[in-house]
């Protein structure tokens, strides 16, 4: 495409540039960075006269740098390639660790259970047992440091996530919905639960055994 | 009548060690006959080839889910009288209407401690 001799040359430069770019290496930044070039242009081209085209040339470039700023701290790269992996790796640690530390105690508790007080060495098994217990437990610091890990990456990547959606425009437009749900996703919404809720979402024991003592529920809800 | 405690217990839970611990509690309650299996369809063929005087089963598993299999029991002229509770971690109040009007006999939010499973059998067994 022959572009126009009068173009200014850090335009023709930036889309010279810009059309030589293989479509699929093409990233948000090589999209502003041209769009902020032209709306500069257009500004300086309606720069003599109070034209609606030079404020919006204004606003855009405006717009554009803003938005650059922004998005200079946010490593896509970096969360994918280092800090998700590592979360993830931490994660099946705590599941391991967790694990490993419940199998130690529960078989140090059948142990005990199956001890007779009538034998000589009841006390001594008891203790030892206790001892080991204790030692056990220590997997909730390990656990905790390794999740407090896991909860940074969370908070680094809903702000980076949060970063790219303002400068998309997307993070207050609720007509944004969830991606299409494959038949996997909706056989496994339908049938299975979600795990654990956090305090403030989940019924206590009480209130679940009033409404399964609540002998005219079903009728309510019919 | 008092409970027969030598009575054939279910437990089914994707997780070996909640079924551990179930396991171990109802030993601590005199219940010393556990089988256990890892989710409802393998339960559903356990219930078939034995009788079973309880089920305690987790709600969250795979292939079958503990709902799934509560569905299949009552409606299983066999099985349908077979005590069950059902044991999740989520507690919403749907699940719990919807395991109720599937016929559940009682349902116990995780984590519990060994007070609340007594309970929970003394309600549905009757006291022992």
């Amino acid at each position: 495409m022959a572009l126009p001799a009068e173009m200014p040359a850090d335009l023709h430069k930036a889309i010279t540039l810009f059309c030589e770019k293989d479509p699929e290496d093409l990233q948000l930044n090589d999209v502003l960075g041209v769009t902020e070039i032209m709306a500069l242009c257009l500004r300086d081209l309606f720069a003599t006269e109070d034209t609606p085209i030079f404020s919006s040339a204004v606003m855009m470039a405006a717009y554009v740098r803003g938005a650059r700023e922004r998005l200079k701290n946010v490593r896509p790269a970096s969360l994918r390639d280092e800090d998700l992996p590592l979360a993830r790796e931490e994660l099946e640690a705590i599941v391991a660790h967790t694990e490993e530390a419940t199998n130690t105690i529960m078989e140090l508790a059948e142990t005990m259970m199956g001890l007779d007080p009538e034998e000589s060495n009841y006390s001594e098994t008891v203790n030892d047992s206790l001892m080991q217990i204790f030692e056990a437990c220590a997997f909730q610091d390990i656990t905790g440091q390794r999740a407090g890990k896991v909860a940074d990456t969370i908070t680094t990547t809903s702000e980076q996530i949060s970063v790219v959606a303002s400068v998309l425009g997307s993070a207050h437009d609720k007509t944004v919905g969830p991606a299409e749900e494959t038949e996997e996703e909706a056989r496994r919404r339908e049938n299975l639960l979600h795990g654990p809720q956090s305090g403030s979402q989940a019924i206590t024991q009480d209130e679940v055994d009033e409404m399964i003592n609540q002998d005219d529920i079903d009728s309510l809800f019919d | 009548m008092s409970v027969d405690t030598s009575m054939q217990v279910l437990v089914v839970d994707d997780y070996k060690t909640m079924i551990r611990i179930i396991r171990n509690l109802l030993k601590q309650l005199g219940f010393n006959n556990v089988d256990d299996a890892a989710d409802g369809s393998a339960a559903l063929e356990m219930m078939r080839a034995r009788k079973y005087g309880l089920v305690i089963s987790d709600w969250n598993m795979e292939p079958m889910t503990g709902f799934e299999l509560l569905k299949e029991v009552r409606s299983d002229e066999k099985l349908k009288a077979t005590p069950f509770i059902m044991v999740t971690a989520e507690s919403k109040t749907e699940n719990v209407i919807a395991a109720k009007k599937a016929g559940v006999n009682n349902y116990i939010v995780k984590p519990f401690n060994a007070a609340t499973l007594k309970g929970k059998l003394v309600t549905v067994l009757g006291d022992f």
